[in-house]
């Protein structure tokens, strides 16, 4: 299963990012590319700024040093709005406890202006249609991350941003959403992904980006970037 | 205006669902106004002169007693970050919370008041006032306890800052709320109390919708 369109061949660039969590400086003059097609796989240890970047990047966090740009390759201008262009998974699901899984469904379909055959395209994607009528309460941790992944199938964007997608789901479901993911970077897209655990595929086609503090400071920060084979 | 529309449905069916929550706030209101005049004796002149003071506070803290879960369970869930990356602007999401704020928590009430008034003796006439100083008042209410949520969002011990930002600003709306009853009650002319009400109401309401979108921005750290 392919996504229907292709996304635009972009590039984004991050420069000197900082990031600055209450007292504590996590990070500073990371700088890197991301492009069209490209997968990478954020690892590093527990609290060294995996997360704090996703949310840098998606808008959640304000960037305290540097900056972001894209560009897409035509020199075309079009206005920077990261709220068209990233789609973000966090730790949580954003699911409301109290709605069905095909009622928050709905909602974000209405959220995100997606066609009812959208919809349709991530039930099927995710294999949601066992416990649509469910309240989410009622889930399982892993049916909770599936419908929270159903979110970036619904409407389409051109860079996820995946904190620990994998965390919950069992072995056919990482297989899933592994497929889901290379589909993605097949169509053009750019993701960027936490995870702790390897995935078929994962390794293989990832970019690896490790963020690892340097040893005696708290600020100073390595990336190492290497293409797998 | 479909992201308000799609945001209003999500609100009114959750708080629909969570009737506890809004029965919580009526038994509240309920269950203490009826306690003062036990407190009070059966003194009918001073039933019916405290009851336009007693029945604005006990709304105003049954107010209170709903933001709590305003905008934290929200906050909790993932669900702001969310709507703050979705394509609708806050301030549709935040006049969502905002209507189905005033019509779910602060309209039973108002609905609840005369009721609640028997105890007091209070005339009929009188009761009306009131019933329409509330109807006035309540819409101020909800916009001060939206601002006073959204700023303590992110806060350790959040919920325990919403009164002490909310309360004290409220002040001019007790007052003028109480105005509105007390003056008729001593045949004095009410209207300045009535447009000062009314001024309150739409003032507040574009001033807490700003703040409380503003606030949700700044709080994501």
């Amino acid at each position: 299963m392919t996504s229907p369109t292709a996304h635009p061949a972009l590039c984004h660039r991050f420069v000197d990012l900082a990031c600055l969590r209450g007292e504590l400086l996590l990070y500073r003059g990371l700088s890197f590319e991301l492009r069209s097609g490209d997968l990478v796989w954020l690892k590093g240890p527990n609290g060294v700024g995996k997360s704090s970047l996703l949310r840098q990047l998606a808008g959640l966090l304000p960037i305290e040093e540097g900056h972001m740009a894209w560009q897409a390759p035509n020199q075309q201008q079009t206005p920077v709005d990261g709220k068209a262009l990233f789609h973000y998974l966090g730790h949580t699901n954003a699911l409301d406890e109290d709605l069905s899984v095909e009622d928050s469904l709905a909602f974000w379909q209405r959220l995100y202006r997606a066609s009812p055959q959208d919809l349709t395209h991530a039930i099927k994607a995710l294999r949601l249609e066992a416990f649509l009528a469910t309240p989410c309460r009622y889930l399982s941790s892993g049916q909770r991350r599936r419908t929270a992944l159903a979110r970036l199938m619904i409407c389409p964007r051109p860079v996820w941003l995946l904190d620990e997608p994998l965390v919950g789901l069992d072995q056919a479901s990482v297989g899933w959403v592994m497929a889901l993911i290379h589909d993605h970077i097949a169509a053009n897209g750019a993701c960027i992904l936490i995870s702790h655990q390897d995935a078929p595929g994962l390794s293989q086609t990832a970019t690896v980006m490790t963020l690892a503090p340097k040893a005696g400071t708290v600020s100073g920060l390595e990336i190492s970037e290497a293409r797998a084979s | 205006m479909t992201g308000f529309w799609t945001c209003f449905g999500r609100e009114w069916r959750l708080s629909l669902r969570r009737t506890g929550d809004l029965l919580t706030v009526v038994m509240f209101f309920a269950i203490t106004l009826s306690l003062f005049p036990f407190g009070l004796g059966v003194g009918k002149d001073l039933l019916q002169q405290t009851a336009p003071a007693i029945v604005w506070v006990v709304g105003m803290l049954a107010v209170l007693l709903s933001l709590d879960a305003l905008f934290a369970r929200d906050e909790r869930s993932g669900m702001l970050d969310q709507i703050l990356l979705s394509p609708i602007m806050s301030l549709e999401y935040v006049l969502a919370k905002w209507l189905v704020h005033w019509l779910l928590t602060a309209l039973p009430l108002v609905a609840m008041t005369p009721v609640m008034t028997l105890l007091y003796f209070l005339p009929g006439q009188a009761t009306l006032l009131l019933v329409l100083s509330l109807l006035l008042g309540t819409p101020s209410l909800t916009s001060l306890g939206l601002i006073a949520a959204s700023l303590s969002l992110g806060a350790r011990k959040g919920g325990l800052l919403i009164p002490l930002i909310a309360l004290p600003l409220m002040i001019p709306v007790l007052i003028f709320g109480v105005g509105t009853v007390t003056l008729s009650q001593q045949a004095m002319n009410a209207a300045s109390a009535w447009y000062a009400l009314a001024a309150l109401a739409f003032l507040l309401l574009p001033v807490s919708l700003a703040t409380a979108s503003l606030a949700l921005h700044h709080n994501r750290s």
